[in-house]
């Protein structure tokens, strides 16, 4: 379904007991074909409403576009408190956390500069690499939750959270996780348009397929560009921005360089990239089940993703 | 035998930094061509570009800060050039945005990476974006 006019998708699991949204929320009503308002802006969200929409996981819900900021300042105010309460359930931390990132990013990329997106994934990523551990993010809920569309703003945080269950299982140290996480969030930079930062480029999008094949290849080079002239950027991000592509066998792009030359962040993030790449709908082709998509890239090991990545992703994720 | 006293400066660099990059030999067979080059319809370059083999040396003027890979000076084989750009084979990867002062056997010119290619594992193909150009007198 669209999203009607006016209104801005939210992750139901959001919507925390004993809190209040700060701006009026709608369901989608299946049998009237239209949304209904569910909360008003003052209300609080009870224990049922969550018991509802845990029973009722495909339920879309939506805010204001005009109230959209007060649905954020709601999340960044209190996301901290939530994912330390034990009353809470595992999968509504992971819930308030990506959509946090999404949220985050988001507008970072309204801010319409490199600099204001390093800035929120600099500040989305170390909040997931203090929190992460804590609340020990589990893959099965992070893929229920996690949204599966096209946008650049869904694949970058997507990518990031499947990087930081790959990079946290391989043992890396808080501080090379957060780094993992910004480049992640920042690898596909190069896609955006030149004076138009502002995410509105969805991925894969077949709007000019000659314009679609030359951003396709060049964007690895494009984010290299982009970034490495910005303060705070290190080699970590901008070799996963330079070499998502490359493949082990030595017959991926830009460079065409072979397993022991690629970076490892740089190999996280290809398979992060393209398990997000075939779980996520396409404008040219469906979604792929997890284990469909596992198929795919269990035939891809050892050729043009690490073997023991792509096992550290899935053990999360089973 | 050298022609000025540019082209014997020029001699003695090239000897005093001997080649040590691996010309794969599809590449070689290449090298012996000549001439314009022919254009691909997607090409966006605005300049054509000539098959020119010849001897350059590359010296590291700057690299980007998150990535300091300065390299030392090398001999280079130049493969092909154009009134934008040159290209040619090194023995080590280069990144975009590196800036490097190149001479060559008619000139002098710093140029900006703009891409690099993989052809073995001590050869690439590295094009530059000439930024200045000063040819010898």
């Amino acid at each position: 379904m669209m999203t009607p006019s006016g209104l801005i998708a939210i992750h139901p699991l959001t919507l925390v007991p004993n809190y209040c949204a700060g701006t009026n929320v709608y369901i989608w009503n299946e049998k009237t074909d239209a949304t209904v308002k569910f909360l008003s802006s003052e209300q609080l969200v009870t224990e049922s409403t969550l018991s509802f929409l845990l029973a009722n996981p495909t339920q879309k819900v939506f805010v204001d576009d005009s109230s959209y900021s007060s649905y954020q300042a709601y999340l960044f105010e209190n996301l901290e408190a939530w994912l330390v309460e034990p009353r809470f359930p595992g999968i509504l931390k992971t819930a308030v956390i990506a959509e946090c990132f999404h949220s985050q990013f988001t507008i970072g990329l309204k801010g319409n500069s490199i600099r204001s997106m390093l800035d929120s994934s600099s500040e989305c990523c170390k909040h997931l690499g203090q929190l992460g551990h804590h609340m020990q993010i589990n893959g099965r809920d992070l893929q229920r939750v996690l949204r599966h569309d096209a946008s650049f703003v869904t694949h970058a945080v997507n990518t990031a959270m499947y990087s930081y269950l790959i990079a946290e299982s391989l043992g890396y140290s808080s501080e090379m996780i957060i780094e993992i996480c910004v480049g992640a969030m920042m690898h596909d930079v190069g896609k955006l348009e030149p004076g138009s930062l502002d995410g509105t480029f969805s991925v894969g999008s077949t709007n000019s397929t000659e314009w679609m094949h030359r951003v396709a290849q060049s964007h690895p080079i494009e984010g290299f560009r982009r970034l490495c002239h910005e303060p705070g950027v290190t080699e970590t991000h901008l070799l996963m921005a330079y070499q998502h592509h490359e493949k082990l066998d030595g017959k991926g792009f830009p460079v065409g360089l072979t397993s022991t030359e690629i970076h490892d962040g740089s190999k996280i993030c290809s398979v992060a990239n393209r398990y997000d790449g075939l779980t996520s709908e396409r404008p040219n082709r469906h979604a792929m089940t997890r284990m469909g998509a596992f198929r795919v890239m269990d035939s891809e090991k050892n050729t043009a993703l690490n073997s023991e990545m792509i096992k550290c992703l899935e053990a999360a994720m089973t | 035998m050298p022609r000025s006293s540019d082209d014997l400066s020029f001699d003695q660099l090239i000897r005093q930094h001997p080649l040590t990059l691996v010309i794969p030999p599809q590449i070689q067979l290449e090298l012996r061509e000549r001439g314009p080059m022919s254009t691909r319809i997607d090409d966006i370059r605005v300049a054509s570009r000539f098959r020119c083999r010849g001897p350059a040396i590359l010296e590291c003027v700057e690299s980007p800060i998150a990535l300091p890979r300065p390299f030392p000076t090398s001999q280079v084989i130049v493969r092909n050039l154009s009134r934008t750009g040159f290209s040619v084979l090194m023995d080590r990867e280069l990144f975009p945005e590196q800036i490097v002062r190149a001479f060559l056997s008619i000139a002098t010119a710093t140029a900006i990476v703009a891409r690099a290619r993989r052809l073995g594992s001590r050869c690439y193909d590295i094009g530059f974006r000439i930024k200045t150009y000063q040819s010898r007198q």
